[in-house]
């Protein structure tokens, strides 16, 4: 037993890394939070049934109609400004990464990956709209070697179409196996390697397949952050940049097949692995696989949660194929699972963002405050670049009882949102007002189930060992 | 309809307030946590308090050892066998990780939950 216990002690630190956790949303407060989901469900399908038009295209707002801001929107600045830092930052990561502190805690690139760019920027994204459409290091160093070669690079081959988004569902699975399951995101170096790889490889593609290409169908982070950057205010459609409601972007996503499913169902199930690492279910779980775990020698922590990551995934999915299924049924569909599996996936998208923002808002808050001292002297070399060396982390935003409120509102908030994008979607593909509202009884069991298991994690203490 | 809504979510806010609301009028007390460690182990594991709290928290180690609580940054230079306490507000909520400070080793955490 003693032997294992460092194995579970692990598993605390699974996300990232920290030195201070939330605490445990108390029991009545998931409870009432879990009925009010139940009851705003039932209450919205009631006022729904009076709605019954299908879905129209939203309210926009170009913002060329404000003099200076729409043509700063529109210009070359913000991709020029944004790429420097996404640039830099990148270039930061690899730097501090090999050469700075071999410590977590004591190293800007863990900070710069985990919580500015991994928890934050697609905190930002969901509020404002895709910055990583304006960010992307990849694109930018691309688009760079492209000039100093005078325009040269042309694609190689085309893009085989039966790829489809495949080779991002890859990308991004192995990206979150590296952060919940490998053992190796709190190690400075194995952070700067990764980002090495990962450049490398998306240079290589791009050229070979095309930037656009690549970008629009291989690189996971382009094509996660177009999904949490529909759910954001600002919109960029035909070269120019308009402002619309939250949320409603995401009825604009229209592609379809099993990869954009498995997609979307991956964003909601590792942000879910990522909550339940930290519960005694899976410690429990993990200390029952000790004798497997044991037996497969060092490789078998990863091995063992990469398989709890994958399985989620499978058992998401599953789940979510069942009921759509049932949607299917009761709308009068045609019975094509992958055609109606992808329309309504992106309807959950709000769920898994809200559920990242209560995840993460006060790792964000405090243990993002983390970098300032260390910007001081970002390699431990005795440097004093800024006068930041002795900064001590305030913790008056991340007060305990602040915290819980702002997660059950978060959560019963995207709650709401989705129910309301499935029931747009329903009344745009069902033939009539009555099939499209028989078919989100199950999908709002559906929803109700995810939100009450986002509820139920948040509501679990950290695990300890022993 | 609408009403029906507006007034349960009115309802949902007016709960979360109250339950926050209430930090002010407790009378801080006092509480003493004696904590043993052996190796990486502690006995008793994941100490608590309430905010507001005086705490005194004794820390008495098997061998020499610096004893980290983090967020409050309190750092016990514990010697073999000789308990040694540090007393401090617990004016932070939260779950704070205490590590032996030298090989980083997580101990445990020390909860501090809201008044």
């Amino acid at each position: 037993m003693i032997a294992r216990a460092p194995a579970a002690l692990s598993a605390v630190l699974a996300h990232g890394f920290g030195i201070r956790y939330d605490l445990p949303v108390p029991l009545y407060l998931y409870l009432i939070t879990a009925g009010a989901v139940v009851v705003l469900s039932f209450a919205l399908v009631a006022v729904f049934v009076k709605v019954g038009e299908g879905e129209r295209d939203y309210p926009r707002f170009p913002l060329d109609r404000i003099p200076v801001i729409g043509s700063l929107a529109n210009g070359p600045l913000p991709r020029l400004f944004g790429g420097t830092i996404g640039v830099l930052v990148l270039v930061a990561i690899v730097i501090t990464g090999y050469f700075g502190a071999p410590d977590a805690t004591g190293n800007p690139a863990e900070y710069l990956l985990w919580i500015y760019f991994w928890a934050g920027t697609v905190l930002i994204s969901s509020i404002v709209g895709n910055l990583y459409a304006l960010l992307n290091p990849f694109s930018a160093i691309f688009d760079i070697a492209n000039r100093v070669v005078g325009g040269r690079l042309r694609r190689m081959r085309s893009y085989p179409e039966r790829l489809g988004l495949w080779p991002a569902v890859a990308g991004y699975f192995l990206f979150a196996f590296f952060e919940l399951a490998s053992g190796q995101s709190a190690h400075p170096r194995s952070v700067a390697t990764a980002a090495v790889l990962y450049t490398v490889y998306t240079l290589a593609m791009m050229t070979v397949f095309g930037r656009d290409m690549w970008l629009g169908k291989g690189e996971f982070f382009s094509i996660l952050f177009r999904f949490v950057g529909a759910f954001g205010p600002v919109e960029q459609r035909d070269a120019r940049v308009y402002l619309r409601p939250w949320a409603v972007g995401l009825t604009r996503l229209q592609m379809q097949g099993p990869d954009v499913i498995v997609f979307v169902i991956l964003i909601l199930s590792s942000l879910a692995f990522d909550g339940l690492s930290a519960t005694p279910l899976w410690a429990g779980i993990y200390l029952g696989l000790g004798g497997v775990t044991d037996a497969l020698g060092g490789l078998g922590p990863p091995l063992v949660k990469g398989a709890g990551l994958l399985g989620l995934t499978v058992v998401f999915a599953a789940v979510y194929l069942l009921f759509v299924r049932l949607v299917d049924s009761f709308g009068g569909g045609r019975g094509d699972l992958i055609h109606a599996g992808s329309l309504f996936a992106f309807t959950l998208v709000p769920i898994a963002l809200v559920y990242n923002a209560a995840h993460n808002y006060s790792y964000m808050v405090i243990q993002g405050q983390g970098l300032f001292p260390l910007l001081a002297d970002p390699l431990r070399s005795g440097a004093h670049l800024l006068p930041t060396a002795g900064y001590k982390p305030s913790f008056a935003l991340a007060d305990a009882a602040f915290v819980w409120s702002l997660q059950v509102v978060l959560i019963v908030f995207g709650h709401v949102v989705a129910v309301y994008l499935a029931h747009r979607r329903a009344v745009a593909i069902y033939p009539n007002g009555r099939a499209a509202l028989r078919s989100q009884y199950p999908m709002l069991l559906l929803m109700v189930l995810y939100t009450t298991v986002s509820l139920w994690i948040l509501a679990q203490p950290n695990t300890e060992a022993g | 309809m609408r009403t029906l809504i507006t007034s349960g979510i009115a309802a949902l806010t007016i709960g979360v307030a109250a339950c926050g609301g209430t930090s002010t009028t407790v009378v801080p007390g006092k509480t003493g946590i004696n904590l043993k460690v052996t190796g990486s182990n502690v006995t008793p594991a994941n100490p608590k308090a309430t905010k507001g709290e005086q705490v005194t928290m004794t820390i008495t180690t098997d061998k020499d050892e610096e004893v980290h609580l983090h967020g409050y940054d309190i750092h016990f230079d514990c010697k073999a066998d000789q308990p040694l306490s540090k007393t401090f507000t617990a004016d932070k909520t939260g779950s704070f990780e205490m590590e032996l400070e030298k090989t980083s080793t997580h101990l445990t955490n020390f909860d501090v939950t809201p008044s």
